[in-house]
């Protein structure tokens, strides 16, 4: 009973904290807008606070009647979608085999990618780089540099990392197969772990080929699950 | 080069202090986002939590002019009208300090929770329900469960945050500072542009930006050992 009602004084505060920093966040936006939308009067003798004073569009008339905007805008997205296509694409290329430990000389190429986070160059050689490549007043110059942002593909290695962790200690718990609930998954996770005991015994005796190993690994597997989920079914 | 010492101890100030402040404020942040239990308050404060992230420095400086300024500014308006002198937020330096920590605060955090919160999807729900069994309080739980299981996060993001320690954005410092505050707000990226752009000594600037790239891999290499050392788990 205590604990419930110390959990419900969490759940209060967090709910208090919580919105006292979304406000926060909040607030200068909207006196942003307010200021955006009020007369230059309202403005200087400083009655504009969070609400609009003396309402009026003309500053917003005047920005998207300038064509050279909207122009900015359209390149802007387009940069955009060119960008984040091409630097997932590269970051996740880099980042899966990266996160696989068995890889031959991760640790070198890592080296290299992490020195070009903290080992720039500088402002004045990244200009004469782009300069010599011929990317000058392209799309390119602001593309081509920062494909791979090696903080993104340390992040998207971790990822990788525990996710794998994840699921062999999720192969590994046999919790699922007691407590009855969710049989698909315990079902699997008994599958998985049979291939794992299966998996050591070639290296017992010796006879059986990779390949023919495999298949018999495959079909037991099979087997055994579709028993389960009979079994399961029955239940 | 009196200047370039006194940009270089402002740099490593200004970023330990922003470290000390900005790399807990994402933590507390997510953790809070993770046990809130209304799911639409969470995804309603989720989004406003990131909007200033996507404001670029430029259109930031210009609110907190807005927000911070000593004349007819949002909190000196309402400080002046309760009768009591106006702060001078961003002309003296402490103060100045103190606004350049907060904002950083504000634009910064609810993206990092971003990097947690993915962490935290990773974590089992049956220990939440293996810890209620054995008695634990939200607290307990928070502190055994959830803080471990970001663990990894954690250090892999002090160890990305020690290496930047000594490189430091341009337009931060640049567009919050003033000459009012240059004693505190005179960084080695403003320094580099000073000189580089705005003087013209191009090898000069380009010296310090090396330096500053070779001190930045040696603070990340030390971090990367030390937590090696100490934590057993390294990015390297």
């Amino acid at each position: 009973m205590n604990q419930r009602r110390a959990g419900r004084a969490f759940d209060a505060v967090n709910f208090v904290a919580l919105s006292f920093f979304v406000l926060l966040c909040l607030a200068p936006f909207l006196h942003i807008l307010a200021i955006s939308l009020s007369s230059a009067r309202a403005i200087m003798s400083g009655e504009v606070s969070l609400v609009p004073v003396e309402l009026n569009w003309g500053a917003y008339k005047q920005v998207f009647s300038d064509m050279s905007m909207m122009r900015s805008l359209g390149f802007t997205v387009l940069l955009v979608c060119l960008f984040t296509v091409l630097c997932m694409l590269m970051t996740i290329a880099a980042a899966y085999p990266l996160s696989k430990t068995r890889l031959k000389g991760r640790k070198p190429v890592m080296f290299i990618i992490i020195i070009t986070m903290f080992f720039s160059g500088g402002l004045i050689p990244e200009y004469i780089l782009v300069r010599s490549l011929h990317l000058l007043d392209t799309v390119w110059a602001l593309v081509l540099p920062g494909l791979i942002s090696p903080f993104y593909l340390i992040i998207l290695i971790t990822f990788f990392k525990t996710s794998r962790t994840v699921w062999r200690n999720r192969r590994k718990s046999t919790a699922a197969t007691t407590s009855g609930r969710s049989s698909a998954l315990s079902c699997r996770c008994r599958c998985l772990l049979l291939q794992r005991s299966v998996c050591s015994m070639p290296s017992a005796d010796g006879t059986a080929s990779p390949i023919r190993f495999c298949i018999l690994r495959v079909r037991r597997c099979i087997r055994f699950s579709s028993n389960c989920i009979s079994s399961s079914r029955t239940i | 080069m009196a200047d370039f010492y006194k940009t270089l101890r402002n740099t490593l100030m200004l970023n330990f202090f922003d470290l000390l402040v900005s790399f807990p404020a994402p933590l507390i942040l997510a953790i809070m986002l993770y046990e809130m239990k209304f799911v639409w308050f969470k995804k309603l404060s989720q989004t406003i939590l990131y909007i200033p992230h996507f404001i670029s420095w430029v259109i930031i400086g210009g609110i907190v002019y807005q927000v911070f300024g000593t004349q007819s500014s949002m909190i000196n308006n309402v400080v002046t009208s309760l009768g009591f002198d106006p702060v001078p937020f961003l002309t003296d330096k402490t103060y100045w300090l103190v606004t350049y920590l907060a904002v950083g605060v504000w634009q910064s955090a609810g993206w990092g929770t971003i990097i947690y919160l993915a962490a935290l999807t990773g974590i089992n729900r049956e220990l939440f329900e293996a810890a209620d069994v054995d008695g634990a309080g939200r607290l307990r739980k928070i502190w055994s469960i959830t803080l471990p299981a970001l663990k990894p996060t954690i250090v892999t993001l002090l160890i990305i945050n020690l290496g930047n320690m000594i490189a430091i954005g341009f337009e931060r410092p640049y567009i919050i500072g003033n000459t009012a505050v240059r004693d505190y707000a005179d960084v080695l990226s403003t320094f580099v542009y000073r000189i580089g752009i705005e003087s013209g000594q191009y090898t000069l600037a380009t010296v310090v930006g090396l330096f500053q790239a070779v001190v930045g891999l040696v603070f990340v290499l030390g971090a990367n050992y030390a937590s090696r050392k100490l934590a057993g788990q390294s990015i390297l």
